[in-house]
């Protein structure tokens, strides 16, 4: 396989909370067009990788670079700007916006980078059109399943077509049949060239979309294991 | 912006509850705001203002008609000094009868074609100006009561004229004439003097010496014999600060009390919401909101329903202020207030408004926006270490579980607690206050008028004089005049009546005191009249005299000493047993004094048995011959209780709803918050009742505390304010007026504030209650 060009670059991270050793030392790189599952035990970095690799948190030394652009070096605002345009996030609990109906959530990521309403409106029912679950694009996120909440989510993180969708635990707050689905979602995505970032427990998600595991363990990576 | 726009507005309308409750509070904020400030504004130095504003005579000359030519007089007005100068206006002294003026002698009618003028602009405050003949407009500072209107269209009979119709109520802010008619009116009822009206530039005539000076200048050319007369506008404006310094310092404490509250329960229901919508804050930052969209996000969010509040609160306001100014127009005759309210006041406040609800937004909204993602995210509303301490030591008493699980909320966010108790203890002292207050005015006033003890009084006026009488008051015909002795025999014959004293005015001269004092002499039983004694006894018969605190002061004399009256060229020698509160130099004696006094216009106090009614007996009376009695109720509103009260309820009713809905809202948050801690513990069998109570008594607990520490404050301010009150009104007052308070009654007012409490938690309560616990499990 040739090789592609470097997406993420992670060089020698270390995450600390107070005693806590999250992260000791982390060397790590995704190409573009890569899927990239993470595994290990609880407590072993896989979430605290994530956040770093999102800008939602900085490590404690080491350089995480995304599409060339180191982030320690950037601010609040330019890391905000970053999230928007670079990069989706897809989580275990779905996080979305209570006060807002599944389309206005789908389209928030487009409004806030521009995105003309009519252009954003079109492509977040594309979106959720392709999720199956245009029909209920005008519920709110209380009245909607795990499974339909979640595909939800996973199309406010494609709104901007991000070089990098990272998910955390996607399936697992899902039964397995939906699990599955979500499952389905993400492979048919990698199929397309996104490049995938995700952090499971779940063995079966991990064979059938990685390209690569990687194995956590006391916020180390244990050993390379390619599929 | 459309993102952070979008988000906002969702928010406003799916927390549909906070939202309202937001505007609410604004709304009652903005108009208590704005009445508070108006009052406090209408009643600080309203002589000046009025007096700039109606360029008020400083001084006005009354020439001798006889004496000197219009013209000549009109030519004053070029003066040295004279900046403007209303006039000349014929001048006339009739006697208008009305019940009002009875026995006050007669009024001092000017003629002016017309309200303004250079110098002494009359403000019509009712009706309209005299232009016809047989027209005439009446002074406000004859007190026409609480509804000036009503004597609109009433007509009267003037000397050489016939009859007179009211068309109009005018102030005069330096009352330079009681009534207006058109000249030609006035010089038809038999004008002998002639009024001039004169300002002066202010810095010039702000003494009496200089005023003399001016007066001086003015007068210069005139042969002195043509001078009836001067005054000036000082003492005027000596009386309108008395009483707007009482008033003043009143409403300065409440509406500055008010006014934290306010401040407080919007700074805790914004901040609240800010930290109710926490978990969202993680998502949006997620997405890709930068801290500043956040903050935009959370400040857009509140300021949109006080903004929408703020408006209705001004609208509101502004009716409450013209409305109280109207009052206080008609009630506080002197003090001639501008009754319309101040649009740059209300352009002011609603600038402010909003700016304090995004102020207090601001705070943590900054904190929103500074919040990590991952902090925010992982954030479940757990106990800090403080609030499980007290859930262990509450869980380990015998109050039952949801009792000791309800006294633990509070701990759980000990800065909400804080605000919320803080807002509730200077509620609670503001009621208490407030009502502490009210009672010491109303005592006063009953003090003053002792309405329990004289329930009627009747007159013997001389003949004529009005057949139609204000108010309660009723006469009877004119055929047969009574003596003293009929009268007093007539009154007391008429069933009902408990005892009748007999008070006879007359003047003293008194060694020390220039102006002759007035003197009270009562036959029969006086001690039943309930005048307040400060120091002392009441008298109990010949020989003794109780006195006013000037007359003390002034003669340098104190309880047991002699004194020393010359009384129609005789002296009379009486000890003083008393001082009397609420009255300045005035002697009380028992008619055995000074039983050789010429009996002049005797007022006959009846105070009546019980089961009967004032209202019956005056009715006796005046149905009870044909010698011209009149019968009338005292006059009972000294200090303008009415206009006090209304302010003072209607400020308290929207402090209490304030403060209501803050305790409201706090419960409300916690409630949210505790979500699904509630639905966690109802699904390992806790019960609807169990949940509502446990909500119910978290709220109480703050009622109880917040009102028994804003107890002692509001006390403490009710005794100060009302000593002050004395002070400005020149008195020392008896305990009686101080101590207001009695036990049960802070009791009660305890228990409203727990009530209060308890009544604005039921509704979250509920809402604990219903939490369906698949539901609150299901959406986390
Ligand atoms: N905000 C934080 N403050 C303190 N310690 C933290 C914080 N976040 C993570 N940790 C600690 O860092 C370590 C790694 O946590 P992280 O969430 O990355 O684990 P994880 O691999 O995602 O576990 P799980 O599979 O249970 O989600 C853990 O020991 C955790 O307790
Ligand atoms: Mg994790």
């Amino acid at each position: 396989m040739a090789e592609a060009e470097v997406l993420v670059q992670l060089s020698a991270v270390y995450k600390r909370y107070g005693e806590t050793v999250a992260l000791d030392g982390v060397d790590l790189t995704v190409r573009q067009g890569e899927s990239v599952a993470v595994m290990g035990p609880s407590g072993s970095g896989k979430s605290t990788l994530l956040n770093l690799v999102a800008g939602l948190d900085r490590p404690t030394s080491g350089t995480v670079t995304v599409h060339g652009e180191e982030l320690s070096a950037l601010g609040e605002g330019a890391l905000a700007r970053y999230r928007r345009r670079r990069i989706g996030m897809v989580f275990q609990f779905f996080h979305l916006l209570d006060d807002l109906p599944v389309l206005d959530n789908v389209m928030l990521s487009a409004r806030l980078v521009g995105t003309p309403h009519k252009q954003a409106r079109a492509r977040a029912l594309g979106l959720l059109e392709e999720l199956g679950i245009a029909a209920r694009k005008d519920a709110y996120p209380s009245q909607l399943s795990g499974g339909e909440r979640q595909r939800a989510g996973v199309a406010r993180a494609l709104m901007n077509r991000p070089a990098l969708l990272l998910a955390d635990e996607p399936t697992g707050a899902l039964d397995s049949r939906t699990g599955e689905q979500v499952m389905d979602l993400l492979l048919d995505l990698n199929q397309i060239g996104q490049t995938l970032l995700i952090v499971t427990h779940d063995q079966r998600l991990a064979e059938r979309c990685a390209s690569r595991v990687i194995n956590f363990e006391d916020g180390k990576v244990s050993e390379l294991e390619s599929v | 912006m459309g993102a952070t726009w979008s988000i906002a507005r969702a928010a406003v309308r799916r927390r549909r509850g906070q939202t309202v409750l937001i505007g609410v509070i604004v709304t009652l904020c903005t108009a208590a705001l704005l009445i508070g400030i108006a009052l406090l504004a209408a009643v600080t130095g309203p002589f000046d203002r009025t007096f700039a504003q109606l360029h008020g005579a400083h001084a006005t000359v009354l020439y001798d008609s006889t004496k000197i030519t219009d013209d000549r007089v009109g030519a004053t007005a070029q003066a040295d000094g004279v900046v403007a100068a209303s006039g000349p206006f014929p001048m006339a002294s009739a006697q208008l009868q009305n019940g009002m003026q009875m026995g006050a002698g007669p009024m001092r009618i000017a003629g002016r074609a017309e309200p303004g003028g250079g110098a002494d602009q009359l403000r019509l405050t009712h009706g309209r100006w005299a232009t016809a003949t047989g027209e005439i407009v009446v002074g406000t500072h004859l007190r026409w009561g609480p509804d000036p209107g009503r004597i609109l269209g009433r007509t009267y009979t003037l000397p050489n004229l016939g009859t007179a119709t009211v068309v109009g109520v005018a102030y005069s802010v330096t009352q330079s004439a009681d009534a207006w008619m058109r000249p030609d009116d006035v010089r038809r009822i038999g004008a002998t003097s002639t009024q001039m009206l004169y300002r002066f530039a202010p810095e010039s005539a702000a003494t009496a010496a200089h005023l003399e000076q001016r007066l001086a200048a003015v007068t210069a050319g005139v042969p002195t014999d043509a001078v009836a007369g001067t005054g000036d506008y000082l003492t005027n404006r000596e009386r309108a600060g008395q009483r707007a310094k009482t008033l003043s310092s009143f409403l300065t404490v409440f509406a500055v009390l008010s006014l934290i509250v306010a401040v407080l329960v919007i700074g805790n229901v914004v901040s609240g919401a800010v930290i109710a919508g926490y978990r969202s804050i993680g998502v949006l930052k997620a997405i890709g909101f930068t801290p500043g969209q956040v903050t935009a996000v959370y400040l857009l969010m509140m300021t949109g329903p006080a903004l929408i509040g703020c408006a209705v609160g001004a609208v509101l306001g502004n009716l409450g202020t013209s409305w109280l100014l109207e009052q206080f127009q008609n009630n506080v005759y002197v003090l001639g207030l501008d009754t319309t309210p101040s649009p740059v006041l209300t352009v002011a406040v609603l600038v402010a408004v909003p700016v304090l609800v995004a102020v207090t937004a601001l705070v943590p909204a900054l904190r929103a926006g500074r919040t990590t993602a991952t902090a925010a995210l992982s954030a479940v509303a757990s106990p800090t270490g403080r609030g499980r301490a007290v859930q262990r030591l509450l869980s380990r008493s015998r109050l039952p579980r949801a009792v000791s699980l309800g006294l633990a909320l509070p701990v759980v966010r000990p800065a909400r607690t804080l605000l919320t108790l803080l807002a509730v203890v200077l509620g609670s002292a503001t009621v208490v206050f407030s009502i502490g207050l009210t009672e010491s005015a109303g005592r006063w006033n009953d003090a003053l008028v002792r309405a329990d003890h004289v329930q009627v009084q009747v007159m013997n006026p001389p003949p004529g004089g009005p057949t139609e009488v204000e108010g309660e008051a009723r006469r009877q015909p004119e055929g047969t005049r009574m003596t003293d002795p009929e009268v007093e025999a007539f009154v007391r014959g008429i069933p009902g009546a408990r005892y009748v004293t007999t008070l006879f005015y007359g003047d003293a001269a008194v060694a020390g005191i220039t102006e002759n004092v007035d003197l009270n002499a009562y036959r029969g039983d006086s001690a039943q009249l309930g005048y307040e004694i400060l120091e002392g006894r009441w008298i109990s018969g010949a020989g003794e005299a109780a006195v006013g605190a000037e007359v003390l002061r002034l003669t340098g004399k104190s309880i047991g000493d002699s004194l020393t009256l010359t009384v129609e060229g005789r002296t009379v020698v009486v000890r003083i047993v008393g001082e009397i509160f609420g009255v300045h130099s005035e002697v009380y004696l028992d008619w055995a004094s000074v039983s050789f006094m010429e009996p002049r216009m005797p007022v006959y106090f009846v105070g009546l048995s019980p089961g009967t009614t004032a209202d019956r007996f005056i009715e006796q009376v005046a149905g009870g011959g044909d010698a011209g009695l009149i019968a009338t109720t005292p006059d009972d509103d000294e200090i303008d209780m009415a206009v006090l009260l209304s302010v003072v309820g209607a400020l308290t009713a929207a402090l209490l709803v304030v403060a209501g809905l803050g305790v409201a809202h706090t419960a409300v948050l916690n409630t949210r918050e505790r979500r699904r801690d509630l639905a966690i513990v109802k699904s390992v069998g806790m019960t609807p009742a169990q949940a509502a109570v446990m909500v119910v008594t978290s709220m109480a607990a703050l009622g109880i505390l917040g009102g028994v520490l804003g107890l002692p404050g509001g006390v403490a301010a009710q005794r100060q304010i009302i000593q002050l009150i004395g002070e400005a009104a020149g008195t020392r007052l008896p305990q009686g007026i101080v101590d207001v308070y009695t036990a049960p009654q802070l009791a009660v007012l305890l228990l409203s504030g727990v009530l209060i409490a308890v009544l604005s938690a039921l509704l979250p309560a509920r809402q604990a209650a219903r939490i369906s616990t698949a539901e609150a499990l299901h959406t986390e």
